[in-house]
C-alpha cells in the first residue's frame, strides 16, 4: 500500500497518537482506581478506629506505601504522556535520540506487557543528536515494534538497541519470530514510506534465529555541534 | 441481600487486588484475589466462588477467556467484567452479553453490582 497523500499520513499520525493516548489513559485509570480504593481503605480504618477497634501502625505504613507508589507511578505516566504529546510541537528540530526512544518505550511498554513480551532496551552511552522529526521517528519505531509484537509469542524477549554506527544513528529491534515477521514486512509499505519521510532507511536482516529491523536515522550531528544541516 | 457470598477478584494490578480484598473482608464478604488469569482458573478448580470480578484486559489469559471458561466449567459462578475503557459502551463495543463495571469504581458500586448479578441469577 502506498501512502503518498499528506492527508492520509495525518490520519495515520492521529491513529498512532490515539493508540498511545488510549493506552496511557488506561494505565492512569488503573493508578486512579488503586488510589481510590486505598483511600477507601483508609476511610474504613478511620471508621473502625473511631468505633474503638485498634488500627496498627504497620497497617497504616503499608497503606502509605501503596499510596506513595501509585502516586509516583501516576506522576511518571503523566510526565511521559506530556513529553510524548509535546513531541508534535516542532516537526523539524534537533533532538537527542536516546531520550526520545526512551520516552517512546515508556509509553509503548504496556502493548508488550499485554502480550507478555519482555522488552530489553539498551541505549547508546553517547549522546546522539539529530536534526529530524521526533514525532515521526517515534511513530516509525512504534509501528516496527507493533509488527514485531503482532507475531511474538508469550514470554518472547524483544531487544531494542539505540546505537551510533559509522553510518549514523541506528535503532535496532531484534525479534525472535523471523519467518512470521518477514511475512508481515515483506511488502514495501507504510514503514518504508514513513522512513522516507524521515529521510532515513529501514531494512530487515536475519541474524541466526532472530530477525532484526534496522532503522538508520538521518540528520546526525557531530558530538558537540548544535548547527542544523542544510 | 446479605453479604454472604464469595468473590474472586482478578486483576493484574496487584495493589488494587490486595486493597479490594481487604475492603470486602472488612465488610464480612469472603474474598480472594489473584493477579493472573492462569491463577484464577487454578483457584476456581480448588474452590467455589459465587462471583468472579475480572479485568477485561490482562496479559496472558484475559477477562473474556476467563468468562468463557467459567461459563463452560463453573456454570453456577457469575462473572463481572471490569474495564477502564472510558466513555465507551463495552457491551456494545464487544458485542457480548456480560455484566460490566467501569474503572474507577467505588466499593459500594462493586458490592451493588455483585448483588445485582446474584439477584438476577436467583430470579431466573
Amino acid at each position: 500500500m502506498k501512502h503518498d497523500s499528506e492527508e492520509f499520513s495525518q490520519v495515520d499520525e492521529s491513529a498512532f497518537f490515539g493508540r498511545v493516548a488510549a493506552s496511557m489513559s488506561h494505565e492512569l485509570s488503573n493508578v486512579i482506581s488503586t488510589i481510590h480504593q486505598v483511600c477507601g481503605l483508609l476511610e474504613d480504618l478511620v471508621a473502625a478506629s473511631e468505633s474503638g477497634q485498634p488500627v496498627s501502625i504497620e497497617r497504616l505504613k503499608g497503606i502509605h506505601g501503596r499510596l506513595s507508589r501509585q502516586t509516583s507511578r501516576g506522576i511518571e505516566i503523566i510526565q511521559n504522556l506530556n513529553r510524548f504529546a509535546h513531541s508534535v510541537d516542532e516537526r523539524s528540530v534537533q533532538f537527542e535520540v536516546n531520550s526520545v526512544i526512551e520516552n517512546l518505550i515508556s509509553v509503548a511498554r504496556r502493548f508488550a506487557d499485554l502480550k507478555d513480551v519482555h522488552l530489553q532496551v539498551s541505549y547508546s552511552p553517547d549522546q546522539i543528536l539529530v536534526f529530524n522529526d521526533p514525532f515521526r521517528l517515534q511513530q516509525l519505531v512504534f509501528l516496527a515494534l507493533d509488527r514485531a509484537l503482532e507475531v511474538a509469542n508469550r514470554d518472547d524477549v524483544m531487544r531494542i538497541t539505540v546505537q551510533r554506527e559509522a553510518s549514523g544513528p541506528v535503532v535496532k529491534i531484534v525479534a525472535p519470530r523471523p519467518a512470521a515477521l518477514r511475512e508481515k514486512t515483506s511488502q514495501p509499505d507504510f514503514l518504508q514510506a514513513l522512513a522516507e519521510k524521515l529521510r532515513s532507511t529501514i531494512s530487515f536482516r536475519q541474524e541466526g534465529s532472530s530477525e532484526s529491523i534496522l532503522l538508520k536515522i538521518s540528520g546526525a550531528q557531530p558530538l558537540g555541534s548544535s548547527d542544523s544541516p542544510n | 441481600m446479605k453479604n454472604d457470598f464469595k468473590v474472586l477478584i482478578v486483576d493484574d494490578e496487584e495493589e488494587l487486588v490486595l486493597t479490594l480484598v481487604e475492603r470486602l473482608e472488612f465488610r464480612g464478604i469472603l474474598a480472594k484475589g489473584v493477579t493472573k488469569g492462569e491463577d484464577a482458573l487454578a483457584r476456581l478448580k480448588e474452590e467455589d466462588f459465587d462471583v468472579v470480578v475480572v479485568d477485561l484486559k490482562m496479559p496472558g489469559i484475559d477477562g473474556l477467556e476467563i468468562k468463557s471458561v467459567v461459563e463452560r466449567e463453573h456454570p453456577t459462578t457469575e462473572v463481572v467484567l471490569v474495564t477502564g475503557q472510558g466513555a465507551h459502551d463495552p457491551e456494545q463495543d464487544l458485542d457480548i452479553d456480560a455484566h460490566f463495571l467501569m474503572k474507577p469504581f467505588s466499593l459500594g458500586a462493586l458490592v451493588e453490582k455483585i448483588k445485582e448479578v446474584l439477584e438476577e441469577k436467583e430470579s431466573e
